[in-house]
């Protein structure tokens, strides 16, 4: 295994050329990007800029409905929670798809603690497969490690038999949604789109729409 | 363009033009190459990065007097261009049209390493955070090749420090465990600087 240093090191030794080019180069490719903005014709321009706006404002909205699921999670509705969290990590937005799968594995949990409960229904198979999925697609972009990633499908599993002999020591973790810092105040982006630079002070897009208890727009 | 201009207001505007235009040439001399070969280094498909790298480029060629009011435009155009290729990945994903295997990554890397001697002495670097988890990848190339901030990062990620921190240590760790990146290192190590 290669030591912490030395990656480091490895890696700003590469990085300390990476805006590097020959003068020759520089200078044709700008020529050529000049060239190619000076081609366009009005409505090319106009379309272009309005095509990296929605971009940033679709971004905006990922952002809107993630707030939404954290008010709906807050105030106790899961369901909602996860409606607006789905929405979200459909769009690969931050850690959304994580926070999904813990929330339908809060779910499935109060499902199995219902009373009168007896065996694994519909319904609980759909969750316990949702979340199945949302844990893998968060190992995917690097949210969890392979050990998390087996403990929280063993334990999905035994959500659908409480009986089965799990493969792995089972782990009271179904109710943690916190992140690795959490007294650390999530961030709000920046802004992206330079249309909003003059309007800095209006208030962002969504922030100010719903409240928790409002119903996801069906697409 | 801050530089104050003694003369007429016709002049003045000229002057700003001019040093409108000079400013957008530094920016453009200093952050083009840095944020092709970052988008190569981010994503699968290497056509996809210079169109990115292209659009952003031309964006802020657009908005140029805009940019000129932000605190960090350097900061600002990796966020648009990693938001961008976050999104279009996204949709290219769910359409089944990205090819994330290590043979579609070597031949697109072997491509543009023909044009690019940068990428061709690292490839085998590139190809290590290409195989990393998307959020670790996008840490480490954000800090290391686009040089930012890990504040900066977690604002454009939208996430904690922490967060940003974590995905930082596992993918330096799963860089650090990587057999071809140990040859390379070990390697660089014989050949004197």
């Amino acid at each position: 295994v290669i030591a912490d240093e030395e990656m480091d090191d490895f890696l700003r030794d590469s990085a300390a050329t990476i805006d590097q080019a020959s003068e020759a180069v520089t200078c044709r490719r700008y020529a050529e990007f000049m060239e190619a903005c000076q081609a366009r014709t009005e409505r090319q321009v106009l379309n272009q800029q309005a095509d990296m706006n929605t971009y940033a404002e679709a971004r905006d909205k990922d952002l809107a409905d993630y707030e939404r699921a954290e008010r709906a999670q807050a105030i106790g509705d899961l369901h909602m929670a996860a409606e607006w969290y789905r929405k979200a990590a459909g769009n690969e937005f931050a850690d959304s798809a994580l926070k999904l799968a813990k929330i339908l594995e809060l779910i499935a949990e109060r499902h199995v603690a219902t009373p009168g409960h007896r065996a694994a229904s519909g319904e609980l198979f759909h969750v316990v497969e949702e979340a199945s999925y949302s844990y893998i697609a968060a190992y995917m972009v690097g949210d969890i490690e392979t050990d998390e990633l087996g403990t929280r499908l063993d334990q999905l599993i035994n959500y659908l038999d409480p009986t089965r002999a799990s493969s792995r020591p089972v782990l009271i973790i179904a109710a943690s949604t916190d992140e690795p810092e959490t007294n650390e105040p999530r961030p709000r982006p920046e802004s992206l789109s330079l249309a909003s630079v003059d309007d800095e002070l209006r208030p962002r897009q969504g922030t100010h729409l719903e409240q928790a208890g409002d119903q996801p727009s069906t697409r | 363009v801050n530089e104050s201009y003694p003369g007429d207001d016709a002049g003045r505007c000229e002057h700003e033009a001019r040093m409108s235009t000079a400013s957008f040439w530094t920016f453009f001399e200093k952050y083009d190459s840095r944020l092709r070969r970052y988008l190569i280094a981010r994503t699968a498909d290497s056509v996809l990065a210079e169109q990115i790298a292209d659009e952003t480029m031309m964006y802020a060629r657009d908005k140029w007097d805009r940019l000129l009011t932000i605190d960090k435009p350097g900061s600002w155009l990796f966020t648009v261009a990693t938001n961008r290729l976050n999104r279009l990945e996204a949709t290219y994903r769910r359409a089944n049209f990205l090819r994330e295997d290590l043979n579609s990554f070597e031949n697109d890397l072997r491509a543009v390493a023909k044009k690019d001697e940068w990428i061709e002495t690292r490839i085998d670097l590139i190809l290590a955070l290409r195989l990393l988890p998307r959020h670790q990848v996008e840490v480490i190339t954000l800090h290391y090749l686009a040089d930012q901030k890990l504040t900066d990062i977690a604002h454009a990620m939208n996430v904690s420090v922490g967060t940003v921190k974590q995905h930082l240590s596992r993918g330096l760790a799963r860089l650090r465990q990587d057999p071809h990146l140990r040859a390379v290192i070990e390697l660089t190590r014989r050949i004197p600087a």
